[in-house]
Parts: structure tokens; C-alpha cells; sequence
């Protein structure tokens, strides 16, 4: 443990990595640049579910600013104005299209009922001589009930919507050229003084126009609604898939007309704002809009199979075309090649989103762990007749073994004190051995995760690391209570680190304070390898006082803290860190509180659960070794994320799990004994051991059973034996 | 690279699950894993290091080479041994000679025959490019009097064909010398890793296995310039090939690939450095033998669950016999697979209806009747 007593600096915050000697200033540039994670922000960004318009959003930038930049008349305060009012009009019956096609619909009528309800309106004021706001009201009912003829046939007669609301937009078209045929003369243009009509038309608050104030509140509706409601659940859900809807119980043909029923009340609201302004209906008002519409909510990433898309991306779209189209008349190009390129412009986009729509979880999948160098000193000598102090013996072979094919993946094992003995299992219960040689068996709790570091407080109380879930504890009745399942966020992280995803080991001070570890915060249990190939510290090492019931992140940015335990002293904690081969102290109290130092490092495997022996020393389970390979793979990031990505799993290369040992080191740092079971036949990955009574047990992660073997000593032992052994194998360690 | 790598991101993206890659076949047909390997009983009691390759002598006593020397195995269950002759290599493939001698493979020196009465004289230990003959591989003698024999690698011979491997060469050679003994011809030069060899049983070729190609090609004596391909892609490394009583051949497959193996091979970095700093017996590579060390690198499948290493886990070794027909498919096999140990099998050849295994990775000497190999 040279490197140990060479590093021995506090510090707050723990090292980040192994340090080993002096390094050359290429190799601290090299370490820097896999320290920086470009591909993680990528990952954790795209993992937000605001991202999902990206490449929209990002075209209706470049629309934006291509426009400014090559058309001075575009970015001026009055274009954008006026553009808006349009905007208003078409973005209405984008976001009615996009509620139908969010439900696993179509609707092609909404041209037809735009205009349509432009002619009613205009037809209403002109020759009925209603007040307006009445003609409002019945102009939307009017949309509402084409609505509901479309949506009635779609969903209780269970047309196809596309045919179904073809015929439905000649119809309309039909009786909007009668209509026009006879009130031509009436509706060409329309004079009316009326204020809220006036209002209507050109009304503008704060400078903009009333329809495009209009628009954002219905856009927060239509958001709330679509997101927050159950109607909008129910829209979604029978668009994703109408027979799993129907199963779930919810009525699908209602929600249907519910969701036609809208697109034809958004229809009339931007006839009658389209009234309002133009004043002036005709029977080719809306006519083609079925196809721009069309075109701007699949641009906006709604896709056509249903159950997916917002009101937001319904905007993007019709804010994209409408800019356009009004982009390209200020630029007063006739010219169709211009048209031609950007409508290639628009079929990347498409194709390009469609592309993001399905591969977006696998390109987050695939950058999502970022590789880092991981440096180990020279690895100890662990062969027979090495002289090192870990040197491999067979102590553990003839362990006896206690329920031997009846636990799976006892990871913690902890003894109560009437010697009872109790472990984890990866069925998610907790099992309780005891009676003449462990024999009885019972089930002492069902938490759901597997329970992992185990330990008693001091009413009894059993408290559980529950990977998965968080902290735990178990009253002696076996009833179960949660402890804890979050700390304070990361705000510096873009991933929402709050939940606890992989509580694993604890202990708890003489102060009552529960100390725990959590492994990782990026990965969940059944992934602990790829944190392993990760090798960042993603880990923290949390506290929850029971007095207050308050839970703080005590140190972060840990790699992979596995094994905590209360020191002897009862002002510190030792830290095991399994990836990085090494155990930190960590001050909680007294005059060096907060403060962080390396107590040992370069062990031969990897550490895991760490706790106080009888006698003043630590026992420290070592789940697995170093092989050189391993070693070698740490230090070169790029061929751990080329592996992971090109070679499924089970054929990476793991750490050395199936050999562990138990080592037994001093409260100086000093390696006093070790426990082989070579080749791992009963106790591969050995992930804890428990002192008790003169006997040690021991548990592994992989394992199926417990294993015990009494400690070559009656009672605790002696110091004087304990520091004869250290003097024998100091020479070897600190050399 | 990093640009390349930003491309390969991009296209992945653009285009998942498109990507050319080696792939390895499955063990499947005439490959299905089995346990036969296992269930077989040995042929001797005592085991026998680490044997290489094994014939049947007209008196019917086994002919085994053994780490340096030769052993002859004999009387009930071939309980007694004795060693017929040692030399200065590693002893590899064995033919006999009709006159009662053998013609052995030994690892730096060459192809020698020992004499009935066991003397040792060198065959071929150059060939006429120059070149030594320093890893012959597999021997094969023909009617008349033609020796044939396989030399795997100009650079590395007996226990360091793994660096070969890792190195990715193709420095093997296919020979032809006199029985008389001589100067060797070259057949054919540049191949990877030719591990064994044998005639058809017309004798109007030669079947060739070239273990880095994971390929079985066959040589017209003819026209020997114009070889072909008669089985490509082999799950495994091919090594020594002999003939089968009813046409066909057994094929003696040492170890498998693996598809972390095939993916460190396209890393040559890491390689490079691997072959540097890290002892050949903890390299990520196929093996004879298990160690079972925590120091051998581990794969995640081979992880021991609940007191069991999956007999599917990547194997760093295995135990493979394949009967293959003619036109080089598997018609059937006999397998010791991940938890057991008899594993490396570098010779499986056919005497009357019996069938002798070297399983080298194993210590052991196997015979089966080929009746049952049915």
C-alpha cells in the first residue's frame, strides 16, 4: 500500500481518480478530454421529453433566420405582425388537425369547414342581422356540429376517416358553393361597424394581434388539456392503439367524436377570425388547406399513425410553413427552383424527424455510457508463493454453507442478537436463518427490490439499501416502512438525480445518523457493469437521520462507493470504491469533519462491502479480481465503448467476478489476512462478510447460498496477536 | 478518428443496425453442442500431459507425443508407457511410416522420423525458399512415398501460435519433401496458420486447414496452384484434419472463436499493448485450457450464477470433433462445452471403427467407436 501513505492528503472533495505518481502533462491532457463527456450532455439532453420536436424546432429556426438574413423586409416589427394574424388562422386548424391525428384519425374537411364557417359567420352578420358575439356562438356551434358529423360517422358508423372525411369535405365544399351562389352578392364584401368585431379583426394587445393572443391561449389549453387531462390521455391512448384503449375500458368511439368534435370548433374559430379580417367570403376560401395543413403538422413531428405529438409541435409546423410561404413572397421569387430546393428542404426534414421519432432511444442508448480512463497502480502479486500479503490460499474452501440452494444473491448478510442470521435475496425478501446449524428458514419480509447492505439499529430495527428503491427498515415483526427514497437534486446535472436508484450499502454511527452508499446514480441494478465500463464517478454517499427524517447528500461525484462503515473511531467512515480498487475515509465529525483522505488503495480486486472486525480491525469482501486484461481495457476508453457497442453483453469483458476474497486489514491501512476459495466453486463474487461470535459469514451477490467458517480464535482477539501479524506482513506492503 | 468515429455516429444514427461485421456462425446442424465429449472414457488411466496428437501402431499400442517427447502407450487400458523418444521442441502431429517409423512435427526443428528402432534423424528442416521449417503442423504421407506437411508460421512455432494469431499473419506454408528427406518444395506460401493437413482418400488432393481463415481448402495434386474453398467461416480454429473410414473427415477444432476475441483482433492498439505488458496466459484469446484464475480476463457470461457457469458461455476454450463430409459440411460432432474440461482438442483420427482423441486442453487421450458416433 505504498501509494497510500504517499497520498495521504485531505481533501473535501474525494479524487476523482487513482493517482499514481507524477504525470506527464500528455497524459493529464488525455485524462482531461475522457473526463469531458460531450456524448453524455448528448444523451442526457435528448432524454428529456422537450426535446422530442428538436429537428422541427430546428427548422423553423433556420427558416427564421435564413428569411432575416437574405430578406430585409422579413425581420421588421410590421411583417411579423401581420404574419402572426395569418399564422393565427392557419395554426388553429393545424392544432384541430392534430388532435384528430393524436387520436389515430384524419381530417381533410378542415378546409372545407374553414370556409364553410367563414360563410356562416359573414351569412349571420349580413343577411340575419344577429349581434355578433351570438353569431360567434352559433358559428362555432355550427363548426361543432361538422365536427360531430364527421366524428359520428368515423367512430359510431367506423368509416375509414380518410374516405370518410374526403366525402365529408366535397359535401361541405357543396353547400359552401350553394351558399355562395345565392348570397354571392351579399358576402363579397361586408361592411359591419361593430366593435367587437373590430376587435375580432384588427384588434391587438400589447401591439399584437387579438388572434394570436387567442391562439396562445388556446395553445395552453390544448397543452393542458392534451397533457394534463384524462380526456387527453384517453385521445392518446386509443391513438397509440384503439384495442388496447378499448381493453383499458376507455370509451374509444366517444373520445373519437370528442376529438373531431374539436378539429371542427378550431375550424370555426379561424373562420370567424378569417371573417373578421378579410371580411369577405367566397366559395374558394380554404381551399387546398387540407393539404398545407397536412403538410405543417407532419412537419411539426406528429405522426400519422396517432398517439404521439403535442399542440406545441402542431404550432411549430404551421409557424414553419406559414413563414415560409410568407418568406418567399418577400422575396418575390416566382422562381420554382427556389420552391422546388425548399421543398427538398422540407422532405429532409420530414424524413430526417422520422429518423429521430424511431431512433432516438437507441442513439441515446448508444452514447449514453461514455467510457473513462481508469488508472491502477501495478497489480499485487496475488499467485501461490508471491510472498505478497494477498497471496491465494484455500481458507474459504471448506466453508460450511448455510441454505445451500434455498436464497439466490444474498448480497448483505447481518446476524441479530440472538445470533439469527438474515440476508437478502434477489426475489426482492429478506430470509431469516436460525435454529441448531441455520437450518430453519424463514421469510422475514417481502420489500419487492433486492434488499442489498443490511443493518441493525439500536431499537432492532432492521434497515434495508433496496436496490431500486431506497432505504428501508424492518421492524423485528418483519412489518416493513419506507425510510427514504430521495435526496437533493444535482442542479448542475441535466439528468434528475433526486430518486435513489441504487441505495447499497450502509451503516449507521454512534450518533444514530444512517450512512448509505448509493452506487450509481446513472444506472440501475441489473446495469452496475455498465457503470463498471464507465468508470465516472456517478456515485454519492447519502445520510438520513432518523431524528428528523431528512435525507442529505453527503459527498458526491464518489465512483461506484460500494461498502460503508462506521470506523472505530466514531468520527469517520470508510468508503470502499469497487471500480477504483480503493477505500476513502471520509470525516463526518470531530476536528477533521468533511474532510476526505485515501485510507488504502490498489487492492488486487474489486472492493465491495466493508465491515468493523471484533478485534479493532475491518473485514473488506472483495467481489472479484484484477485481471490484466481488465486493467488494460480501464485505461483505454475508446475500446471499452467500441466493445459495448459492436459485441452484445454477455461476451464483453467483465471484471474477474467469479474469484473473490475476504481480506482483513488494520485500522493503520495494513493488509493483515486474506480468505481465498480459489476457483470460486462455493463463493464466486464474495460481496460481504459478517463477524460474528467468532465466526465469519459470508455472502455474494451471485451466489446461492451463505457461507461460515469459524475464526481461528476463541474470542475477539488479542491486539498483541493482531499486531504480531502486521509486523509479519508489513515488509511486503510497504516497500 | 475522432471525425471517422462522429461519421460512424451519424450513420448508425441515420441507418441502424446496418453495419458489416464479422459474424460467427452458430453452433448449429451437425455442430449442435452436445455433452459426448464428456461422456466419452478415457483411453488410459494415468493422464498424459498435455497430448498432442495420437496414432494407433500396427501392434496396438498408441503412439502419443507428449510436451517433448514421444510416448508409446500399451497392454490392458494402456497402463504401461514409455517414452520412445524426446526432443529438443515441443512434439506435435505424428504420421506413420510404412516401414514401422514415424514421421513427428517437432516445434523449431522440423519434420524427423524415428526409425523403428528409435533413432531420430531429421527429415526436412528448410525449405527451398530458404526459410527454416520451424512450425510444421500436420504431416501427411501418400502412397508413393510423398510426404506432405503444413508449416504454420515463419515466425512463431510450438506453444507461441497464439501470438500468431494476435498478430494477424499469414506466414504458414504448405510443403512437399521426399520420404528420403531433403530440402522441402513449396506448395503454397502466405496462408494463415495451416494447422493441419491430409490426403483424399483418392489421393488426388489435399485438404487443408487454415486456422486464422476458420477454412477447409482443398489442393488438387494436379493443380496445385488452383486450390479451392471447400467450407469458409468455421465457428472455430480448425487444426488437424484426417480421414474419415467412409469418406469425410474428422476435423479437430482447437478452440472457438469468440466475438470478443474477433472484436480485440480489430483492435490494435489494444493488442499491441496487451502483447506487451501482459503475460500471454491472461490475453483475451482462445486457449487450450481453462485456468481458471482470476487473472484470465472474463466475459460476462461466463459469470458463475448460483454455483453454475452456463455451459452457453463464451468459451475461452472448448472441446469440438466434428465429422465433416466431403463438401465440408458438419454432419455430426462431439462437444465438451463451458464447466467441463476437455477441452483442446488438437487430433481426433479414425483406426477400423475406433476413434482417438487428443484433448490436449484436458490431459487425456479419449476413444470412442465411431459405431456410435451416429
Amino acid at each position: 500500500m505504498t501509494a497510500s501513505v504517499t497520498s495521504r492528503r485531505s481533501a473535501r472533495r474525494p479524487p476523482e481518480r487513482n493517482v499514481i505518481g507524477p504525470q506527464p502533462i500528455g497524459k493529464r491532457i488525455r485524462e482531461l478530454r475522457h473526463r469531458a463527456a460531450p456524448q453524455q450532455v448528448f444523451a442526457e439532453l435528448f432524454e428529456k421529453r422537450w426535446m422530442e420536436p428538436a429537428i422541427p424546432l430546428a427548422l423553423l429556426i433556420a427558416v427564421i433566420v435564413f428569411f432575416s438574413v437574405t430578406t430585409p423586409a422579413f425581420a421588421t416589427p410590421e411583417n411579423l405582425l401581420s404574419s402572426s394574424a395569418e399564422l393565427a388562422e392557419i395554426a388553429f386548424v393545424c392544432v384541430g388537425m392534430a388532435i384528430v391525428m393524436i387520436s389515430g384519425g384524419i381530417d381533410l374537411s378542415v378546409g372545407s369547414m374553414f370556409g364553410l364557417c367563414n360563410m356562416i359567420m359573414l351569412l349571420l352578420i349580413t343577411i340575419g342581422g344577429v349581434p355578433v358575439l351570438p353569431a360567434i356562438g352559433v358559428t362555432l356551434l355550427a363548426g361543432a356540429i361538422l365536427g360531430s358529423v364527421n366524428g359520428g360517422i368515423v367512430a359510431y358508423l367506423k368509416a375509414r376517416p380518410f374516405l370518410t372525411t374526403l366525402v365529408t369535405l366535397i359535401i361541405f365544399r357543396g353547400v359552401l358553393n350553394l351558399l355562395d351562389l345565392n348570397f354571392a352578392a351579399q358576402t363579397a364584401t361586408v361592411f359591419v361597424t361593430d366593435p367587437v368585431w373590430e376587435w375580432f379583426g384588427t384588434g391587438k394587445v400589447a401591439g399584437i394581434p387579438f388572434s394570436f393572443i387567442t391562439l396562445l391561449v388556446v395553445l395552453l389549453l390544448g397543452h393542458v388539456v392534451l397533457s394534463r387531462s384524462r380526456l387527453g390521455w384517453h385521445i392518446t391512448a386509443v391513438g397509440a392503439s384503439r384495442r388496447a384503449a378499448r381493453h383499458a375500458g376507455i370509451r374509444v368511439e366517444r373520445v373519437l367524436l370528442v376529438s373531431y368534435v374539436f378539429a371542427g370548433l378550431l375550424c370555426a374559430l379561424a373562420g370567424i377570425f378569417y371573417a373578421a379580417r378579410l371580411s369577405s367570403a367566397s366559395a374558394r376560401v380554404g381551399e387546398g388547406l387540407e393539404l398545407n395543413v397536412l403538410t405543417a403538422v407532419i412537419l411539426g413531428g406528429i405522426s400519422l399513425s396517432g398517439g404521439k405529438g403535442t399542440v406545441w409541435r402542431a404550432f411549430i409546423g404551421a409557424a414553419t410553413i406559414s413563414l415560409l410561404g410568407k418568406g418567399l413572397l418577400l422575396m418575390n421569387v416566382g422562381g420554382e427552383t427556389l420552391q422546388t430546393a425548399l421543398a427538398i428542404v422540407l422532405i429532409v426534414a420530414v424524413g430526417l424527424d422520422i429518423k429521430w421519432g424511431k431512433n432516438r432511444g437507441k442513439a441515446i442508448q448508444k452514447v449514453y455510457v461514455n467510457p473513462t480512463v481508469v488508472e491502477y497502480g501495478p497489480l499485487p502479486d496475488v499467485r501461490q508463493g508471491s510472498g505478497s500479503p494477498f497471496e491465494i490460499n484455500d481458507r474459504l474452501r471448506d466453508a460450511e454453507s448455510i441454505g445451500a440452494g434455498e436464497v439466490e444473491g444474498p448480497e448483505d448478510v447481518v446476524l441479530d442478537r440472538q445470533g439469527r442470521l438474515y440476508c437478502g435475496t434477489r426475489q426482492g425478501w429478506i430470509v431469516r436463518f436460525s435454529g441448531e446449524g441455520f437450518r430453519h428458514k424463514e421469510i422475514f419480509a417481502r420489500i419487492g427490490g433486492h434488499p442489498l447492505g443490511l443493518g441493525f439499529d439500536s431499537d432492532e430495527n432492521l434497515i434495508v439499501c433496496v436496490g431500486g428503491m431506497g432505504l428501508y427498515a424492518v421492524a423485528p415483526d418483519g412489518t416493513h416502512r419506507k425510510l427514504s427514497d430521495e435526496t437533493g437534486r444535482t442542479w448542475t446535472r441535466l439528468r434528475d438525480d433526486s430518486r435513489l436508484r441504487m441505495a447499497d450499502d450502509l451503516d449507521i454511527t454512534p450518533g444514530g445518523q444512517i450512512y448509505f452508499s448509493e452506487a450509481t446514480t446513472r444506472f440501475d441494478m441489473a446495469d452496475w457493469v455498465l457503470d463498471g465500463v464507465e468508470g465516472r464517478p456517478n456515485g454519492r454517499l447519502v445520510r438520513y437521520d432518523p431524528a428528523t427524517g431528512q435525507t442529505r447528500t453527503v459527498v458526491r461525484d464518489l465512483v461506484f462507493p460500494n461498502g460503508i462503515c462506521s470506523a472505530h473511531d466514531g468520527e469517520s467512515l470508510l468508503i470502499a470504491q469497487t471500480w477504483l480498487c480503493r477505500i476513502l475515509r471520509y470525516w463526518h465529525s470531530g476536528p477533521r469533519q468533511g474532510r476526505i483522505e485515501v485510507f488504502m488503495d490498489n487492492f488486487p480486486g474489486y472492493l465491495d462491502n466493508i465491515n468493523r472486525s471484533s478485534d479493532g480491525a475491518y473485514w473488506v469482501a472483495l467481489n472479484g479480481m484484477r485481471s490484466p486484461a481488465y486493467d488494460l481495457a480501464m485505461r483505454m476508453p475508446t475500446f471499452r465503448r467500441r466493445m459495448m457497442k459492436r459485441i452484445p453483453r454477455d461476451e464483453w469483458l467483465y471484471p474477474s467476478m467469479n474469484h473473490g476474497c475476504v481480506v482483513k486489514v488494520s485500522d493503520e491501512g495494513e493488509v493483515l489476512e486474506t480468505f481465498w476459495d480459489p476457483g470460486g466453486e462455493a463463493h464466486a463474487t464474495i460481496t460481504s462478510m459478517r463477524e460474528h461470535d467468532g465466526y465469519l459469514y459470508i455472502g455474494g451477490l451471485e451466489n446461492n447460498r451463505v457461507g461460515r467458517i469459524k475464526l481461528d480464535r476463541g474470542g475477539p482477539r488479542t491486539g498483541a496477536d493482531g499486531s504480531a501479524r502486521t509486523a509479519s506482513t508489513t515488509p511486503a506492503t510497504v516497500s | 478518428m475522432p471525425g471517422r468515429e462522429a461519421l460512424n455516429l451519424v450513420r448508425e444514427f441515420l441507418f441502424p443496425g446496418r453495419h458489416r461485421g464479422s459474424s460467427i456462425p452458430p453452433l448449429d446442424g451437425g455442430l449442435t453442442p452436445n455433452d459426448r465429449l464428456d461422456e466419452l472414457e478415457p483411453a488410459h488411466e494415468a493422464p498424459v500431459q498435455e497430448p498432442d496428437d495420437v496414432v494407433l501402431d500396427a501392434d496396438g499400442s498408441l503412439l502419443v507425443t507428449s510436451g517433448r517427447s514421444l510416448l508409446r502407450l500399451s497392454g490392458p487400458r494402456f497402463r504401461d508407457r514409455s517414452v520412445v523418444a524426446s526432443f529438443d521442441g515441443e512434439a506435435g502431429a505424428i504420421a506413420r511410416d510404412g516401414d514401422g517409423g514415424v514421421f513427428v512435427c517437432v516445434a523449431g526443428a522440423g519434420l524427423l522420423r524415428v526409425g523403428p528402432d528409435a533413432t531420430t534423424t531429421v527429415v526436412t528442416d528448410v525449405a527451398d525458399d530458404g526459410q527454416p521449417v520451424q512450425c510444421p503442423t500436420g504431416v501427411a504421407v501418400a502412397g508413393d512415398g510423398t510426404v506432405y506437411l503444413t508449416d504454420g508460421s515463419k515466425r512463431h512455432h510450438g506453444g507461441d501460435w497464439v501470438r500468431d494469431l494476435m498478430e494477424l499473419n499469414a506466414l504458414g506454408r504448405l510443403l512437399r519433401c521426399p520420404r528420403s528427406g531433403g530440402r522441402a518444395q513449396v506448395l503454397a506460401d502466405g496462408l494463415r496458420y495451416p494447422s493441419g493437413l491430409c490426403l483424399s482418400p483418392e489421393e488426388d488432393a489435399l485438404v487443408v486447414s487454415e486456422a486464422w481463415a476458420h477454412r477447409l481448402v482443398r489442393y488438387p495434386l494436379a493443380d496445385i496452384r488452383s486450390p479451392e474453398q471447400i467450407r469458409a467461416n468455421l465457428p472455430g480454429y480448425p487444426g488437424r484434419i484426417a480421414p474419415a473410414a467412409d469418406g469425410g473427415y474428422w476435423l479437430a477444432v482447437f478452440a472457438l472463436r469468440t466475438q470478443l476475441v474477433e472484436f480485440v483482433l480489430t483492435q490494435r492498439d489494444y493488442v499491441e499493448q496487451m502483447m506487451r505488458i501482459i503475460e500471454p496466459d491472461y490475453w483475451i484469446r482462445p486457449a487450450l485450457r481453462t485456468l481458471n484464475s482470476g487473472l484470465e480476463p472474463l466475459q460476462g457470461g461466463q459469470i458463475r450464477k448460483l454455483g453454475v457457469i452456463k455451459p452457453w458461455a463464451p468459451p475461452r476454450s472448448y472441446g469440438l470433433v466434428a465429422r465433416i463430409e466431403e463438401d465440408g459440411h458438419a454432419q455430426s460432432s462431439l462437444h465438451s462445452r463451458g464447466g467441463a474440461n476437455r477441452h483442446g482438442v488438437t487430433s481426433a483420427r479414425q483406426f477400423g471403427d475406433r476413434l482417438l482423441i487428443a484433448a490436449r486442453g484436458g490431459d487425456l487421450v479419449l476413444e470412442s467407436t465411431v459405431g456410435g458416433m451416429r
